[in-house]
């Protein structure tokens, strides 16, 4: 029996060294092939990724993930990603180890990232830094940039068809966060632009899941008088879309094409694709032509990016002279002579 | 008889020394047949990893800092098991102290650096030990589970965190749900700069140390180990069980709670809503991967941050997804408290 242990110890002994030398030696031969990589591809482009979640969840990370994928295809940029352990000490790390190795892209998808990217950033001033659903812009740190999409523009569009086509008008909101505030402010300004006395309503349910919830608001909205209905509220929205539905009321969507859950009652559609926005200036970076000046405000001016569509299979489609007004509207927004949020200078 | 000493002596120290590097290299052997099976390259992904923690000075540090909650946290649970207290709520137990550290230094960030920084430790050892102890406290008084009633608290302290930084402690911008930096006088110093090597280290060094003299040296750890070993024969010798399984709760928990105040005087300076990762409960395998010994702690606690450093270098490099190298880490600890039960048995049997 202890022989037994000992020819197993002595074994796991062999084995241990076996592996133990195998990594130490297979360097050898490669690290003369490392130096001689360089020369033929001098410039290689290669753009990193701080995913906060599965780059598979379908949402949020998957996005920025595609984007990269676009990246590499498109680009011929070298790409990785690091799904990052959900801890501020993990965060300067990420940077570093990606900006060590001479990534010219990072992306810290999401705020929770600002931090780590503004003590990081100024010791790589030859990298450009990235932080999604941000607006930060410091002049001392010219090479973090915060990147922020400006849902309260396409919003404004819609309060305006609203305003033009209904009589009352119900948001229902997830949680009161910036992106969701200020999209609802813009359909708010929009809608008001019209007629100031237009009613809109808005409410949050506090969690972005609770179909019911967002069901109930709509209705009561829908019970008070208003006859659009708007959800911002991710998954919950569904629970919007049935009350336009069982109500017979009109509405939009955000974010996607969600026709065919309401098809005789979504009017319009905003859709937005913030991938294209990353590759475009991870292309402006790879040029070498990424000269920032200000944080970046992706808009309707940026019409790869952010869009309206119409349903023109809905049962009362918005009429074409509204449409022409619609986009004369939307070129003054692009031009920023109409301002869709108060806060705007 | 010569070769029998000798083959006993040779495998006594051949086993505290030689098996638990052994039990790791089995098991990144094992990961590598995984890696491979998969479509990667072992020797690229390794490579990476021993990369990405011990590249240079900076990574080497950027280990022992995800080493420090780690080592806080192991070094306490390893008294409340050597008490037979099976303590899962570390998890929460930080989080407490992260929110009294954080709400000190806010609240009280005018005072001089020279008693914020420690009044912001001390508070996170407070609120830490009162977690732990109200445990403690519904075993004693109603025979609560501890295991049960851990884990729910570690829910109730996880949602506390979240109301108050979506709430009373949101930021004063109020836009994103975390709270405002906390004053620079309770920043902990750091040294070897540029690195981010801190104080909370050390700290952590001299936690494990004594808390090891308290547990192996003193009277007071001797009746916690009688309490763990057995309660009822402790009983009747004349020990207090209900107070040592107080204090042994008071301590790990204090332990973790000082764990979360350094993340936050140290690392993030702030409080976010998900500010551990985990740390608990990793905590409860640094803790028996060492046979709850709070010195061994030390190294368990650099092994996990090694594991934890290097894993992210090997997704970015050698493109493995992160779900492999999880794998891999589990198999590591897997592995490792394997050869620790076998070490266990042989020792016992031998004695």
């Amino acid at each position: 029996m202890k022989a037994r242990i000992y020819l197993l110890i002595v074994l796991s002994i062999v084995l241990a060294l076996l592996v133990a030398c195998a990594p130490a030696a297979t360097p050898a031969p490669e690290q003369p092939a490392e130096p001689t990589k360089p020369p033929e591809q001098p410039a290689k482009f290669k753009a990193g990724l701080l995913a906060p979640g599965p780059v598979n969840d379908g949402g949020w990370n998957q996005t920025a993930y595609e984007a990269f994928k676009r990246m590499e295809a498109e680009l011929g940029a070298e790409i990785s990603y690091v799904e990052v352990e959900m801890a501020p000490a993990a965060f300067e790390k990420a940077f570093r180890d990606f900006a060590d190795q001479g990534y010219n892209f990072i992306l810290g998808h999401g705020n929770e990232f600002t931090d780590a990217a503004i003590a990081v950033a100024p010791q790589y001033p030859n990298t450009f830094f990235f932080l999604s659903s941000s607006r930060f812009y410091d002049p001392n740190i010219p090479n973090l940039i915060g990147l922020n999409t400006d849902s309260s523009q396409p919003c404004y569009l819609f309060g305006y068809i609203a305003a033009k086509m209904g009589k009352g008008a119900g948001l229902i909101g997830g949680m009161e966060i910036p992106p969701i505030a200020e999209a609802f402010e813009g359909f708010t300004l929009g809608a008001h632009s019209v007629d100031p006395n237009f009613p809109v309503k808005i409410t949050y349910i506090g969690n972005w899941t609770d179909t019911a919830a967002a069901k109930e608001a709509a209705i009561s909205y829908v019970d008070g008088g208003a006859d659009f209905l708007v959800g911002n509220a991710d998954f919950a929205n569904n629970g919007v879309y049935q009350a336009m539905v069982e109500k017979n009321v009109w509405g939009f969507s955000l974010f996607g094409d969600n026709t065919s859950k309401a098809p005789k009652n979504i009017l319009a559609n905003y859709i937005l694709n913030y991938g294209e926005g990353l590759v475009e200036i991870a292309a402006e970076v790879q040029a070498g032509t990424f000269k920032p000046t200000s944080n970046i405000e992706f808009g309707l001016k940026h019409d790869k990016v952010m869009w309206i569509t119409y349903n023109d299979g809905a049962a009362n489609p918005v009429p074409e002279e509204l449409r022409k007004e619609v986009e004369a509207i939307a070129e003054k927004i692009k031009a920023g002579e109409i301002k869709t949020l108060s806060s705007q200078k | 008889m010569v070769w029998r000493n000798f083959g006993k002596r040779f495998r006594r120290a051949w086993q505290s020394i030689g098996l638990p590097p052994i039990a790791i290299l089995i098991a990144l052997l094992l990961g590598a047949v995984v890696l491979w099976l998969a479509g990667y390259d072992p020797l690229i992904a390794y490579r990476a990893m021993w990369q990405g923690a011990f590249k240079d000075l900076t990574a080497v540090t950027e280990v022992l800092i995800k080493a420090t909650p780690l080592i806080f946290i192991g070094a306490g649970l390893a008294i409340a098991f050597r008490c037979s207290i099976w303590n899962i709520g570390a998890e929460g137990q930080f989080y407490l102290g992260a929110i009294a550290a954080t709400a000190a230094g806010i609240y009280l960030g005018s005072l001089p650096r020279a008693i914020l920084m420690p009044l912001v430790l001390l508070l996170g050892i407070a609120g830490g030990a009162m977690w732990g102890m109200l445990a403690g406290f519904l075993k004693n008084r109603f025979g609560a589970n501890e295991v049960v009633t851990t884990i729910m608290l570690n829910y109730i302290a996880i949602f506390i965190t979240g109301f108050l930084v979506t709430g009373p402690m949101i930021e004063t911008k109020g836009l994103f749900p975390q709270t405002p930096r906390i004053s620079e006088n309770a920043w902990l110093p750091r040294f070897l700069p540029p690195t981010r090597l801190h104080l909370g280290f050390i700290i952590a060094l001299l936690l494990a140390i004594i808390l090891y003299i308290l547990l192996f040296k003193t009277s007071i750890g001797y009746t916690i180990r009688a309490v763990g070993t057995n309660a009822e024969a402790a009983r009747y010798a004349g020990i207090n069980v209900q107070n040592n399984i107080l204090l042994a709760m008071g301590i790990s928990g204090g332990a973790a709670g000082l764990a979360g105040a350094v993340e936050v005087a140290a690392i993030s300076y702030r409080l976010y809503q998900l500010i551990s990762p985990g740390y608990g409960f990793d905590g409860i395998a640094v803790s028996l991967l060492v046979g709850n010994n709070p010195l061994g702690v030390i190294f368990s606690g650099i092994l996990f941050g090694a594991l934890r450093s290097g894993s992210e270098v090997m997704q970015m490099n050698a493109r493995v997804p992160s779900v492999l190298v999880l794998m891999i880490q589990g198999m590591v600890v897997l592995s490792v408290v394997a050869f620790g039960v076998y070490r266990a048995v042989t020792m016992e049997k031998e004695e």
